[in-house]
């Protein structure tokens, strides 16, 4: 399907991407529950930052191994194994090189004006989402929105897109400073 | 932000009675902030809590609202929804603790939020130079009051906690408010 072709371009032909985003969250009645903005960045297979920027600064970073979560004010580094965390999440969709098909159900959710809609049906039983919206434009999301357990949308659209372009390989390593605790988690 | 100094004194300073009188008057309260365990589960959590009188409701998320728990309950009783599951109790601590590894007393996080002990219930306190709670040993946790900050939208006198830990056993638990509303 159309929906598949364009999720394979964004998978295969998007080596590395990086942009702005604005997220809005919000519970099942749609009323907003919380807005936040940072940047994010990609490079594949296996790494990318997501930085938050506000309402509070927070960083993560997946260096292929593991993923870093470093929150400043609380001071406190949290490290996963990035496979655990990786499966059928956003972490997987954004750094997997491998296809999705293994952790999704993929479904055609139409095309309007240039944008291809690519709806991910998580595979795994427990999973955190129902469901997670791609709008892809020529393989590049320009817009992700994921349906959590509990009926809520968490939906992040992206601004000043950048494909293809090199990355400084520093962006997806992470050092613990060193006044930071560091919490193994699993 | 005003930060802590001073050593911690044990019998209640005078103008704790003005602040305990004021901060126990907010019946409802809203507030925006983050959680952080470690223990048998660790992990973090963006934490949205609204309280009205005993009715409350807290929502702890991870990026993008994943392994999102929504916890509403009242004096009696509380459910919590969990991926697909919805489970009624009497006991939310224990429930949490049992279903997901980590736990809140919601309860009693209701007073200690404001920098106050729980009501009826016996505690351990001590208090910085400000006659502001510094720690506090209650219902089996004990409670570290890190930093507070001044909050005009909810307590125009009186500042609130910032940064706080609770601990029981293996388990701690770090709070952080980013942002207090009054209740809606």
């Amino acid at each position: 399907s159309e929906a598949e072709s364009a999720l394979r371009s964004f998978v295969e032909d998007v080596r590395t991407f990086s942009a702005n985003y604005e997220q809005v969250q919000t519970d099942d009645s749609g009323e907003v529950l919380q807005r936040s903005s940072g940047s994010m960045a990609l490079s594949r297979p296996g790494k990318f930052r997501w930085t938050y920027d506000t309402p509070y600064e927070q960083l993560m970073v997946c260096d292929g191994e593991s993923i870093w979560v470093y929150d400043p004010d609380l001071a406190q580094v949290t490290r996963r194994p990035a496979e655990a965390a990786l499966s059928g999440t956003p972490a997987a969709l954004l750094a997997q090189r491998a296809s999705l098909s293994d952790s999704f159900t993929i479904e055609d959710g139409g095309r309007s004006d240039g944008l291809q809609n690519v709806r991910l049906l998580p595979t795994q039983t427990d999973s955190d989402f129902k469901s997670i919206e791609l709008w892809l434009r020529k393989g590049a999301p320009v817009r992700m929105r994921f349906h959590d357990q509990l009926g809520g949308q968490t939906d992040v659209r992206f601004t000043d897109l950048s494909v293809n372009q090199t990355i400084d390989a520093a962006q997806f390593q992470f050092t613990p400073p060193a006044d930071a605790e560091l919490v193994d988690a699993g | 932000c005003a930060t802590l100094g001073g050593p911690a004194q044990s019998e209640a300073p005078a103008d704790w009675q003005a602040r305990q009188q004021a901060l126990g008057a907010i019946a409802s309260f809203g507030l925006e902030g983050r959680v952080s365990a470690r223990g048998p589960v660790s992990g973090s959590a963006n934490l949205l809590w609204n309280q009205r009188d005993a009715d409350y409701s807290l929502r702890l998320s991870g990026p993008f609202g994943a392994g999102a728990v929504l916890i509403e309950g009242t004096q009696e009783q509380a459910t919590i929804r969990h991926k697909d599951q919805t489970l009624v109790t009497r006991d939310p601590e224990a429930t949490l603790r049992s279903q997901l590894g980590w736990t809140l007393p919601v309860d009693k996080l209701r007073w200690w939020i404001l920098g106050l002990p729980a009501p009826n219930a016996p505690a351990q306190t001590q208090f910085d130079a400000q006659a502001r709670l510094r720690n506090l040993t209650q219902a089996g946790w004990t409670v570290n009051y890190e930093e507070y900050r001044t909050a005009p939208a909810l307590a125009p006198v009186f500042d609130l906690p910032r940064r706080l830990s609770l601990t029981q056993g293996e388990l701690s638990v770090r709070v952080l408010v980013d942002q207090w509303e009054p209740g809606t």
